[in-house]
């Protein structure tokens, strides 16, 4: 199979999609020419009147969306950061995902939110953020968080083909990473989990760039200390596939989470008390977490005291096997920061 | 402007349908047969007229929480049964009873009403790209007061629906009260609100919101306008709000603020209500006859009996599928 980019794989559903579907439409600050390489060719392809290139005004970027996504079309919001988010956080908390519900069900709302999330490029508190923690906890929206290029395209061609608010969470330290996508049709499910590497030790819930750095750091776990980890990828957030994460906690008795926003009321706070509720009796040993502190994101090299780090990724899998030596990656495992 | 005897008599008729709810609505909520709220529009039933007489089904409206939007949806064509159930939270009503004072009529282009002031303006700019890209003609108009204008919605929204020439209205009612805050303490400048779309290219007007046909004859060119796809404009309708802002509590723009809303001002300005100005002028021009007015009146107050009667006689909302609400197919 051919391998593609992140982006270059955004890119084709979005082509794609734009092409299968002229309720389609794409809007957003620069998104004619977006800062990740996701937009080539459409404006070429698609004109003005389908690419609309907006002022910063997220407001009204993402409440006309709604607006026009219950009158008939299929919007696709670019967010160029997800941290602009707040900015119009009216139109997606109160209106996004409740208007649907409020009206008695009487109205759908098409509309993808595409934005990228996420640390490792020193960018500081108001550009590294990841969110999903905001957005789980709201009723009435779809999150997926693709970790590889094919989830990448058959998620979001999925997206698009929802009849309901669906909030996309593109990593931007995936955005160059390549993998294997088919030229052939297809799309990626939501509500269905991915074992990204399969295992019989401890299971590891993991999401978007997790994902990669858990890879990594799981090659070293089973190379030096003969450790089988079992990353499952949930791939969408809402609808969340427990199934899949209970049935490999049954089977390894462990649990690691991994997830990169803010640890504090955060998604492994979720995932960890599902457990508790639903496989409590299975587990050998507490739950652990790796996820952001509770501080806002720092800048530059400071910022790699706040996110999730591999070591602690590797040093939460020993102890919650009760291990008490240590896998020591020092330049073993490295992150996409600078320093 | 010509008008036909059918229009005027229309008019005459949907002000007094409309004051008729809102006084059957009111009469519920102190009845204790309403749990939710009900925020009085009497003294602006005119602008909302107008408005429902100069659109088609299928163009869109968004109301604000004045008044409920019944003096716009009922002109527009909603059936006042379906509002009056949907405040009884009843399984009749707009919005199934689950949004106890919100009701959309898609059909007619009606999606309901944002909880937070100046909500609506980004949906209808939504909805008046969705009229740009049909290309057939359709128009939005996107209603708010002058309280609205404090909020950067309506900014952004005029702002992109200037830059794209989206055929939209900006429908400013603009009462002076924002809850019950005078807009002198809010807004420093001194002129109409309407200066607000020179910045944004638009044309504008400022018009009296008391004289249902000064209203219609400067909607009709708005409207125009924006079917012939030569973008928005801004109409600010100055109007009059005799109430507080909610029913059930003072007025307490009257008690607080230096008196800035003093008991004789409110009865000073129910000088000049729409309905009686209006109908003097259709008794002085013989359009109708008093028995004619008469009969309207009678047959509104008539209306809304009955749809009193039909909310109160609907069932109860089952416990509804929550999920199918939550999440479509």
């Amino acid at each position: 199979m051919r391998e593609i980019l992140y982006n270059a794989a955004l890119n084709e559903a979005m082509h794609e999609e734009m092409s299968r579907d002229d309720k389609v439409y794409y809007i957003g600050e620069e998104c004619a020419e977006d800062t990740w390489g996701t937009s080539t060719g459409l404006f070429e392809k698609f004109g003005k009147a389908r690419v609309k290139n907006t002022a910063i005004s997220e407001a009204a970027i993402l409440g006309s969306s709604v607006g026009a996504a219950m009158a008939g079309y299929r919007p696709i919001v670019n967010l160029m950061f997800a941290d602009f988010y707040v900015c119009g956080a009216d139109e997606v908390l109160n209106k996004a995902a409740k208007w649907r519900f409020a009206n008695g069900g009487k109205v759908t709302i098409p509309l993808v939110v595409r934005t990228p999330i996420g640390g490792y490029s020193g960018l500081g508190p108001d550009h590294s953020q990841c969110l999903e923690s905001l957005f789980m906890r709201t009723p009435g929206l779809k999150i997926a968080i693709p970790a590889t290029p094919y989830d990448a395209k058959g998620l979001l061609k999925t997206a698009i083909r929802d009849n309901n608010p669906v909030i996309f969470l593109e990593h931007k330290n995936l955005m160059g990473t390549t993998g294997p996508v088919p030229e052939e049709e297809y799309t990626v499910p939501f509500g269905v989990a991915d074992i990204k590497r399969a295992g019989t030790d401890v299971t590891v819930f993991a999401t978007g760039y997790m994902v990669k750095l858990m890879l990594d750091v799981s090659r070293h776990l089973q190379e030096e200390k003969g450790i089988s980890t079992e990353i499952v990828d949930p791939r969408t957030l809402e609808p969340l596939d427990m199934e899949t994460v209970i049935a490999s906690v049954k089977k390894t008795k462990h649990l690691v989470i991994v997830d990169e926003d803010t640890k504090r009321c955060g998604v492994g706070a979720e995932i960890a008390m599902q457990v508790m509720e639903n496989a409590f009796d299975y587990l050998d040993a507490p739950v652990k977490r790796v996820q952001a502190a509770n501080y806002p994101i720092a800048a530059c090299s400071v910022e790699k005291y706040i996110l999730p780090q591999p070591q602690e990724m590797a040093d939460a899998v020993m102890e919650v096997l009760g291990r008490s030596d240590r896998l020591d990656l020092t330049g073993k495992v490295k992150t996409a920061s600078m320093v | 402007m010509k008008m036909s005897k059918d229009l005027m008599v229309k008019l005459y008729k949907n002000m007094v349908r409309v004051r008729a709810l809102e006084e059957k609505i009111i009469e519920c909520l102190f009845a204790g047969k309403i749990a939710t709220f009900y925020h009085s529009g009497a003294g602006q039933e005119a602008p909302g007229v107008a408005l429902g007489a100069l659109l088609n089904d299928d163009d869109y409206l968004y109301y604000q929480h004045r008044s409920h939007g019944i003096n716009k949806c009922v002109p527009k064509g909603v059936d006042p049964k379906l509002i009056i159930a949907e405040h009884f939270g009843r399984a009749t009503g707009g919005a199934g009873g689950i949004a106890g004072f919100h009701y959309a009529k898609p059909e007619l282009g009606i999606f309901g009403f944002a909880g937070l002031v100046a909500g609506e303006i980004t949906l209808a700019t939504g909805a008046a790209i969705a009229c740009q890209m049909n290309g057939r003609g359709q128009v939005t108009v996107s209603c708010f007061g002058d309280g609205a204008t404090g909020r950067g919605t309506v900014h952004e929204s005029m702002l992109m629906a200037s830059a794209w020439k989206l055929p939209v209205i900006f429908f400013c009612e603009n009462n002076m009260m924002a809850q019950w805050t005078h807009i002198k303490l809010t807004h420093p400048r001194k002129e109409d609100l309407s200066e607000f779309a020179h910045y944004y290219g638009m044309p504008s007007a400022t018009v009296d919101g008391q004289d249902v046909i000064a209203v219609y004859e400067a909607v009709k060119p708005a409207i125009e306008r924006a079917r012939a796809g030569e973008g928005p404009s801004f109409l600010e309708i100055k109007t009059l709000r005799y109430a507080g802002h909610v029913e059930g509590l003072p007025d307490y723009s009257v008690e607080h603020q230096g008196g800035m809303r003093a008991p004789e001002e409110v009865e000073e300005m129910k000088k000049r209500d729409p309905i009686a100005l209006y109908r003097e002028a259709l008794l002085k021009k013989n359009v109708v006859t008093a028995e004619e007015i008469t009969k309207m009146n009678e047959e509104a107050k008539a209306e809304m009996e009955e749809a009193m009667r039909f909310a109160e006689g609907s069932p109860w909302p089952a416990r509804p599928d929550f999920d199918k609400l939550l999440f479509a197919e």
